[in-house]
């Protein structure tokens, strides 16, 4: 069992059949409805509301990727275990820290899949938007810049109450604002006939998981990539 | 006028080499000059994307002739009929010469962007040297194809984090279900498995080098298909 666990055959076939399953999502999924609400529902309780014959090739990856995970594990405590000299240590390490990141890659993804959260909320100049029982924001006005009848910066200030203290902040596309482990997002407005944004409070508990599996990643790839153009006997 | 010129030069260089080079300091300028009066990354649409990717796909294919001896030739004509093919279909597009909207305003957008062309340059330059290894029998390209796979797997893995940290900040998820998403994992597992089947006995040789040409159709339809024929988070 655990030669084929650690198997580079059996990561092979697992990542070729995650590929074909993909391929069939890729062509699948723009002519399905079902798919639009997706991505506002954690992925877990979208697939336990989903019809299977839309959602089989998911369940299936979701398998696949379980199945791939445990291949990584097993491939990755197999190579250190065998690591008894100093020679080409760093590219065994390497590509071992790849192997990890990957791990912690689908951990964020596991996270996020079972609770992530993601309301959207349509709110007009002077309205007020309950975050939770303490907290509240007041969306005061938008301010933007134009270039060419272009909008090219724009910003939604509010007023952020927090019980008995008042903050002026800002949100705006790539600048949201962080609460309580509640992202605040500004998704879209109007300026006329009266300024109205709609911004979006989402939580997304595997983003740190996935941020460390992306930044291991780095560190393993850009290191064995370095090593192997490096290596005369490729 | 300058796109179609570059185009026809970079056909032209089959035949007479130094027109390769005027094309390319042709493209490089034109794009410089898009981005200084655009006050942007000259990188939104399809005909500029076109342009970098054929002037990305031109620079990268000068360092590695140096490790190239009898496929030189072959290969820098092939790699002059892909550009031709790349800077001809540029003309065919409107060039977008609006501002940036304000979301994609980010060095994080920039990065995702340019890193991603690179890479899908230098998987076109490996799907290039293969067919032509595998054509004229040169399967001693084989290590050359991997070092150019694996540098481009470097740069599109790091396209796919920038791209993650981008979403994350600009619509509060790092990951969304959309064809897009899809067909550049599709890309990345793609080329995961030509690096893993590498590794397997019996299958460094004319088997790899096959993968690294074929990769190259998945790298098409991500960039092209998927923007032409469906609907993603990619179109603004």
């Amino acid at each position: 069992m655990w030669r084929v666990l650690k198997s580079i055959k059996t990561a092979s076939l697992l990542t070729g059949m995650l590929l074909l399953l993909m391929l069939y999502g890729g062509f699948s999924m723009p002519s399905e409805e079902a798919f639009n609400s997706i991505n506002n529902t954690p992925l877990f309780k979208w697939l336990s509301e989903t019809p299977l014959h839309i959602s089989w090739w998911l369940w299936a990856s979701v398998v696949v990727i379980v199945l791939l995970v445990v291949n990584t594990i097993v491939c990755t405590a197999d190579a250190i275990i065998k690591i008894t000299t100093k020679t080409g240590l760093l590219l065994r390490i390497s590509a071992q820290i790849i192997h990890i990141s990957f791990c912690f890659l689908m951990l964020g993804h596991l996270l996020s899949s079972i609770g992530s959260y993601h309301a959207f909320f349509v709110i007009p100049k002077g309205g007020i938007l309950k975050v939770n029982e303490y907290t509240n924001i007041h969306f005061k006005e938008l301010q933007y810049k134009t270039l060419s009848g272009y909008i090219t910066d724009i910003q939604a200030i509010l007023l952020l109450n927090e019980g008995n203290k008042v903050q002026e902040k800002a949100i705006a596309p790539n600048r949201p604002l962080f609460l309580e482990g509640l992202g605040l997002y500004l998704k879209d407005f109007t300026l006329f006939p009266e300024e109205k944004i709609l911004i979006e409070l989402s939580h997304e508990p595997g983003a740190p998981w996935a941020l460390l599996g992306a930044i291991l990643f780095t560190g393993g790839t850009v290191s064995l990539v370095l090593l192997k153009l490096k290596d005369r006997r490729i | 006028m300058i796109v179609l010129a570059t185009a026809l030069l970079y056909l032209a260089s089959i035949f007479y080499y130094p027109l390769f080079l005027i094309a390319l300091s042709l493209q490089g300028s034109y794009i410089l000059w898009r981005g200084l009066s655009l006050e942007r990354l000259p990188l939104v649409g399809v005909h500029d994307t076109l342009l970098f990717l054929s002037f990305s796909t031109v620079l990268f294919s000068l360092p590695i002739t140096k490790f190239l001896n009898r496929e030189k030739r072959p290969f820098l004509q092939a790699v002059a009929l892909l550009v031709f093919a790349f800077s001809g279909a540029s003309v065919l597009s409107p060039a977008v010469n609006t501002p940036l909207p304000p979301v994609l305003r980010t060095y994080w957008f920039e990065l995702h962007v340019v890193l991603s062309f690179l890479s899908y340059a230098l998987f076109g330059l490996a799907a290039v040297l293969g067919a032509v290894g595998l054509l004229k029998n040169f399967t001693e390209v084989e290590p050359i194809q991997y070092r150019i796979i694996l540098t481009g797997y470097l740069l599109f893995s790091l396209s796919m984090i920038f791209g993650g940290i981008w979403a994350y900040l600009a619509w509060g998820t790092y990951w969304l279900w959309t064809p897009k998403e899809i067909w550049t994992t599709l890309l990345w597992l793609t080329y995961t498995l030509y690096l893993h089947f590498r590794l397997m006995q019996g299958w460094k040789g004319r088997v790899s080098i096959t993968i690294g040409v074929l990769g190259y159709a998945v790298v098409l339809f991500t960039y092209l298909g998927v923007g032409l024929l469906m609907k993603s988070s990619h179109s603004f």
